[in-house]
């Protein structure tokens, strides 16, 4: 079967699915539920602070369950706990695992279209959880969405250690600066790229940002134009412009062609120092002159 | 209600705009209320924290900046100017419901490097503002030969011009044959340059807004403008060669002449963003649809340079680099517009499908410049080759149309077992107009060429499609453990490249230990195996593949942990190790060893004590076979004996230290060390013993690159009251480098190093290079949180 065929007929399943959701609706049993009142009453600090919560303060939406979030929308009905207070007749999520702790969120933040990709994504499946990154009474006080972290950065760091690498890297992202964070190039919540980009392809995240390198030109680099990530490394580099090598010998690893290029050279030789090759085929990422073939125009 | 909405945003504004006024007006506006504090947060050993504070409320202060050695590295992405600051403003409010709130904020106020945004809730609409500042600084002391009189206009003083080229030699010598007096010359002219800084500012600003316009129904818009503005480095080069010792058997290497120019390319580009989307959920289900538009122009579409070497025109097919007046195309004006339409439905047994469908059209249709302004070229062209009208189209009318697919099935029917099934497709066909030029301008517009290696001078648009499927399987044989296994299928459909086919298995195996919140561990293995079609080598050397299409064999191993024994430890690490083999490859790239590697830990027995570490490490070493190129010996270009082989090792480390503490009184500290330490070694050797015929085939180690950065910091703060805080910061930087590619530079204006087989007598270079600096930042600062 086509490829295009196939994909179009899955395609076309996930419309023809839709009706099936409504009648699978997860219904939660009803129990015996006691208000936000009573859980306050043992509970006054993590109370106060809900208050100012965003999941309190839904501006009258009704897209959940409940006008606004009850402790009880979460934690399940209370009714036993406020009797009894143990852990093990209240939902409790530092207890649950990352899965479990996801499906109670996902049962309102399904219908949120940016977790439309989070089923089957990276931190799905109890790789992560809600819960790993977003702490619903204990976000730091200036992050954004209930980041467990102040900055969605250092809060990926947590796990992603070994990128801290990239923080202080010769070459890098502005990231310390806070111009830009893991999120603005990954979604955390899935995608539909492997390594959660936030794009189609890796090219079209990074032409985003560097729309003059798109095109398309009259003459293309087919690697420059396949993936970005065949001459650079997003993270960080020793070399300039985030290079994943030094400039001549880049491009010496596929190309062999004239004979300036075939020989190892010098350190101090023109193809080697400054711009390296790119002195003479500057326009390495496309050219759009007729005399620019071998990308020196 | 609109009329409330202005009465907001205007409030909000105002404030915004009278930073020092703004904490009373903000006090008055905000309604105090008894809150709670916060958790304590344990600060991270890696902190991600500069020179900008952050608060919810007003955070200002003085500070004193000492920049000793070249601070171009130091504000690469930011400005730390000495003097008085507002790092840190915000205005919010929100009433009992949260149905009107308003939040402004600015950061870095009146700098280069602010940031400032504004969200605002009224009911069923919630819009955001922004408008960021972001400075890219390259260098602080290039120095440009040239005058720009007008944008994309690049000149040299004619007798300047006329001064170099009296002093050309078109002998066709070798080496040093060049005339001896261009280098005096060049000093005296460099000496006239005045240093410049070379840098780029990014500012953009937009908004965002969301419309709830029914129950479960969704409209969106957004629309962003960024100007970038500034100047960067770009070039215009060739060489001139001449075979040493004759040809054939006689031949023992190449003697070149490189004249080259650095140049500063104005960059003036506008990038707009705009997007509206609608979507639709249900309490299993959201579908979006979506639609995108954006458009880059550039307000320089040509540089036009003067040559500094030549004043007359010159066609030659030997001495190259010969024109007067040079034109370079700028990044042509383009545009996309993608329809996105994605949904995903919950259905029985816990399922969930997914998927994302988007077509794309990208334009570029810039008019074209002319092959060249070096008017002899006209000569063996046959034609005038500087009247664009002679170009047998006047511009490309490039297209491209993307057209991608990707649904995703996963599903836990029981507790112990998830299955994901996934399809992706992403098809890029460039539709672009395939033009057949009678030639071009070659040798840096020096002669005219009508084929490359027999090859005519047309553009071949590439298209690729790739396609990936897989299956994916959880097993949970334990409620502490998952097992997973998956395999994915991966090809690739390409034209006119050097391989058009590529397939590739991955298969992948893994474990999760996870024992309640104190112990996770994750464990994987990935094989990855890929074939490659018929190899179609073009103008290259046969034996040698590209590495991005080339048959490969990866074995790819990650293991990541954390680890809270006591409440107040918590260990994590991480490491993935990537081994890839091109086993079909005789030249280019030959394996590639990845490893990248972290440690943290952090201790906070006490609130007065914690005390944090890190290290983060990523190493690439590669391994690359090639030849270099001799005369036809036997029937080939490629012997042994002029064989090579390159190893890199690149190394980057990073570790850190941090101290914290709270005294209970108000008292608060904190102290940050890290190290970034980078390093790059180049060993080239020659597998077959020293070339004895062909020199220039001999492998010359290359010295090591370096560059550490180490930062310390040390932050006292004390609470006068819950809202307010004062403070005092002391911060220290070393940046050292040492960058054969960029020291050379230094003195290496007109030929101050000629060497034995180039000679750069006719190269200039800007010199826009940063170097090794040392900071001390002294600060004190207020915080007032409303």
């Amino acid at each position: 079967m086509p490829r295009r065929t196939l994909g179009t007929l899955l395609g076309g399943a996930v419309l023809l699915l839709l009706p099936l959701a409504l009648s699978a609706q997860g219904q939660e049993k009803a129990g015996d539920t006691v208000g936000n009142e009573t859980c306050i009453t043992c509970h006054e600090d993590v109370g106060k602070r809900f208050a100012k919560n965003p999941h309190v303060l839904t501006g009258g939406k009704k897209p959940y369950k409940q006008n606004s979030a009850e402790c009880e929308s979460c934690h399940g009905p209370g009714a036993q706990h406020a009797e009894n207070p143990t852990k093990e007749n209240i939902v409790s999520f530092k207890s649950l695992k990352p899965l479990e702790a996801s499906e109670k969120c996902l049962s309102c933040h399904r219908q949120d279209k940016t977790q439309i990709h989070w089923a089957g994504s990276a931190h799905a499946e109890g790789r992560a959880g809600c819960t790993s990154c977003h702490s619903m009474h204990g976000a730091a006080p200036s992050s954004k969405a209930l980041l467990a972290r102040p900055k969605a950065t250092e809060l990926c760091l947590t796990c992603h250690t070994n990128l801290a690498r990239a923080l202080n890297a010769r070459s890098r992202h502005p990231l310390l600066e806070g111009k830009m964070d893991c999120a603005s190039c990954h979604n955390p919540h899935g995608s539909v790229t492997e390594s959660l980009v936030r794009r189609n392809s890796v090219n079209e995240l990074c032409y985003t940002c560097h729309a003059e390198k798109r095109g398309p030109h009259l003459w293309e680099h087919s690697p420059v134009k396949e993936n970005c990530l065949n001459c650079h490394n997003p993270h960080s580099s020793n070399f300039e412009s985030l290079l994943v090598a030094q400039t001549s010998r880049l491009c010496q690893q596929c190309h062999m062609q004239g004979r300036h290029q075939t020989i190892p050279s010098k350190a101090n030789e023109p193809w080697v120092f400054s711009r390296a090759c790119m002195n003479c085929h500057p326009k390495i990422h496309g050219s759009n002159s007729p005399s620019g073939p071998i990308f020196q125009r | 209600m609109k009329k409330n909405i202005f009465r907001l945003v205007g409030l909000v504004s105002l404030a915004a705009l009278i930073p020092f006024g703004g904490p009373l007006a903000a006090q008055e506006a905000t309604e105090p209320e008894p809150t709670t504090p916060e958790p304590v947060q344990t600060p991270s050993p890696w902190q991600v924290d500069t020179f900008t504070f952050d608060n919810n409320g007003i955070l200002g202060g003085f500070q004193f900046v000492d920049v000793d050695g070249d601070s171009a590295k130091f504000e690469e992405y930011r400005t730390v100017p000495s003097g008085g600051f507002v790092d840190s403003l915000r205005f919010a409010d929100t009433n009992a419901d949260g149905s009107r709130m308003f939040d402004a904020r600015a950061w870095n106020v009146g700098r280069i490097d602010a940031r400032y945004t504004l969200k605002a809730r009224l009911g069923p609409v919630s819009a955001i503002g922004f408008y960021d500042q972001t400075p890219h600084l390259y260098s602080v002391h290039a120095r440009p030969a040239f005058s720009s009189p007008a944008p994309g206009e690049l000149r040299v003083p004619d007798p300047v011009q006329a001064a170099f080229e009296a002093l050309d030699d078109t002998s066709n010598g070798q080496a040093g044959a060049d005339n001896p007096l261009i280098p005096p010359l060049g000093f005296l002219y460099a000496s006239t340059f005045p240093e410049t800084v070379l840098d780029v500012q990014r500012n953009t600003g937009g908004g965002a807004a969301n419309i709830a316009i029914l129950p479960n129904w969704n409209l969106g818009g957004y629309f962003s403008d960024e100007q970038r503005d500034g100047t960067k480095v770009t070039s215009a080069g060739s060489y001139d060669r001449q075979a040493i010792g004759g040809s054939g058997t006689a031949h023992t290497g190449d003697y070149f002449r490189t004249p080259d120019l650095e140049m500063p390319e104005p960059v003036s580009y506008s990038t707009k963003l705009y997007g509206v989307s609608m979507d639709f959920s249900g309490p299993s289900f959201v579908v979006e649809g979506r639609a995108d538009l954006s458009t880059f122009d550039n307000d320089v579409p040509y540089l036009v340079f003067d040559n500094p070497f030549r004043i007359t025109n010159l066609a030659s097919t030997a001495f190259r680099q010969r024109f007067a007046e040079g034109i370079s195309p700028l990044p042509p004006d383009n545009q996309t517009e993608e329809f996105t339409f994605s949904g995903a439905v919950r259905l029985p047994l816990r399922t969930s499908l997914s998927g994302s469908f988007s077509w794309s059209n990208w334009e570029q249709n810039e008019a074209f410049a002319p092959y060249t302004l070096n008017s002899a070229i006209s000569v063996p062209a046959g034609f005038d080759v500087t009247n664009p009208a002679n170009l047998p189209v006047s511009s490309l009318d490039g297209k491209v149309s993307i057209n991608s697919q990707n649904v995703v099935l996963s599903s836990r029917p029981v507790d112990f077992v998830t299955a994901t099934a996934r399809f992706r497709r992403y098809d890029y066909d460039d539709e672009s107009r395939e033009i057949l030029f009678p030639g071009y301008a070659a040798g840096s517009e020096s002669s005219w060429r009508t084929n490359i290696e027999g090859e005519p001078i047309e553009n071949v648009p590439k298209d690729y499609t790739r396609t990936r499927w897989g299956l994916e399987a959880i097993v949970r044989p334990l409620p502490i453990l998952d097992i997973d296994a998956s395999y994915a299928s991966n090809d690739w459909d390409r034209t006119h490249r050097t391989v058009n086919e590529n397939h590739e298995d991955i298969w992948t195996i893994g474990a999760r230990l996870r024992m309640a919140r104190s112990l996770f561990a994750r464990v994987s293995y990935a094989y990855t195996s890929r074939d490659a079609s018929i190899y179609d080598p073009g103008l290259e050397f046969a034996l040698l593949r590209d590495f991005d299409v080339a048959a490969r064999v990866q074995d790819t191993y990650d293991a990541q942990f954390t680890w809270s024994p006591l409440p107040s430890l918590t260990l994590g690490g991480n490491v993935s190790y990537v081994q890839t083999d091109f086993p079909e490859s005789p030249y280019g790239l030959q394996s590639n060893e990845y490893l990248s590697g972290g440690l943290d830990v952090t201790f906070a027995p006490l609130p007065v004590f914690g005390i944090g570490a890190f290290w983060a490490r990523e190493s690439l070493d590669e391994f690359m076979k090639s030849i270099a190129k001799d005369d036809n010996i036997g029937g080939t270009n490629w012997l042994p004996s002029n064989a090579w082989n390159d190893n890199t090792a690149n190394v980057i480390n990073a570790y850190g230290v941090n101290m914290f503490g709270d005294f209970g009184n108000g008292f608060h500290y904190d102290l940050r060390y890290s190290a970034t330490q980078g390093h790059a070694n180049f060993d080239a050797s020659n597998p077959n013993g020293l070339p004895t015929k062909l020199f220039t085939a001999i492998a010359y180690p290359w010295p090591e690159i370096t560059d550490n950065l180490y930062t310390l910091r040390v932050k006292l703060s004390y609470a006068v009251t819950k809202a307010l805080t004062v403070g005092v910061r002391y911060w220290y930087e070393n940046f050292q480098l040492s960058d054969f590619m960029t020291d050379v530079m230094v003195p290496y204006m007109f030929d101050r190093v000629p060497q034995d087989l180039v000679d750069v007598r006719r190269a200039y270079y800007l010199d826009a290079t940063y170097g090794s600096y040392t900071v001390n930042v002294g600060t004190v600062y207020l915080s007032y949180v409303f």
